[in-house]
């Protein structure tokens, strides 16, 4: 399956690929901006020692507080800021979003590859589910 | 980019992960007993039945992100229940490629071999379980 075939909103979205797919780090490692770690909550992965490995959106927002970010209410960009969005299909998160310097967003789609979209929407859908929060911290290093 | 911090704990200067409070060790959860001494070579038929299962999981999780959601695919679940027989087919898999099959090792053998420094690395962790299962005899 095509990726437009499994997030249909993307296809005619603006959109493009930026990187070949690849198994060695996930949508909440690279939100985080790391691309060499596969971060889950399952036992044997990367996950925080005070946050609790539970697939509850709330874990997600507390894994990126523990990193700095703040809850924030808008997806705009905002100057000297650095957002991430967090997806969900109700109690549970699915996805990870970073926004880039030029306003667009930057997402792993699991172990296939990088892509740069304009809109937090065009991944929404059956698989991801849809944002439940957003949040920001002051910007500490140049984004990719 | 890199986020990992140098701090200074006493006398000793160490590299801490950002999501760690402690560089300890993980541990088996049992100890090693040779159980692949024990364990039937799988039948063609059960290779047949557990590739199908293998391509089904592979090609249906690969845009998801959340090992909770990779791991409750039913043919992943139905490898799970294969038991103890999957476990040489499986680690010849992640001796192929990396692939998140340490969930499926995990609840079979009830062991994990992968150390905390090595936990989300998927090349460090598939070295640990191939390690593993060269030591208990699983795959040569």
């Amino acid at each position: 399956m095509s990726i437009e075939e499994i997030f249909p909103k993307l296809g005619g979205s603006h959109y493009r690929r930026t990187s070949e797919p690849d198994e060695k780090y996930n949508c909440i490692a690279w939100a985080a901006g790391r691309d060499d770690e596969w971060w889950d909550i399952a036992p044997g992965y990367r996950w925080p020692d005070n946050v609790p490995r539970h697939g509850a959106v709330e874990n997600l927002v507390k894994l990126y507080e523990s990193l700095g970010f703040v809850c924030c209410a808008s997806n705009a960009r905002e100057e000297g800021f650095e957002k991430v969005a967090v997806y969900g299909d109700g109690y549970m998160w699915t996805h990870a979003a970073r926004q880039l310097d030029n306003g667009k967003w930057t997402s792993k789609l699991g172990q296939l590859e990088d892509i740069e979209h304009e809109s937090l929407e065009a991944l929404s859908g059956a698989v991801y589910g849809s944002v439940v929060q957003v949040l920001k911290k002051p910007t500490t290093w140049q984004s990719k | 980019m890199n986020t990992e911090t140098l701090t200074r704990d006493g006398a000793t200067t160490r590299w801490v992960h950002p999501l760690d409070g402690a560089t300890a060790l993980s541990e088996a959860l049992v100890p090693d007993d040779n159980r692949a001494l024990r364990s039937p070579a799988p039948t063609a038929s059960v290779e047949s039945k557990f590739m199908v299962c293998a391509e089904a999981w592979k090609r249906d999780t690969r845009h998801m992100s959340s090992i909770t959601k990779i791991a409750s695919h039913p043919a992943y679940q139905e490898i799970i229940k294969m038991g103890e027989v999957a476990v040489p087919l499986i680690l010849r898999e992640l001796a192929k490629k990396p692939d998140h099959w340490f969930p499926a090792l995990r609840e079979i053998t009830r062991h994990d071999p992968v150390p905390r420094s090595s936990q989300g690395r998927l090349r460090e962790m598939t070295e640990s379980w191939l390690a593993w299962g060269r030591k208990q005899g699983y795959i040569s």
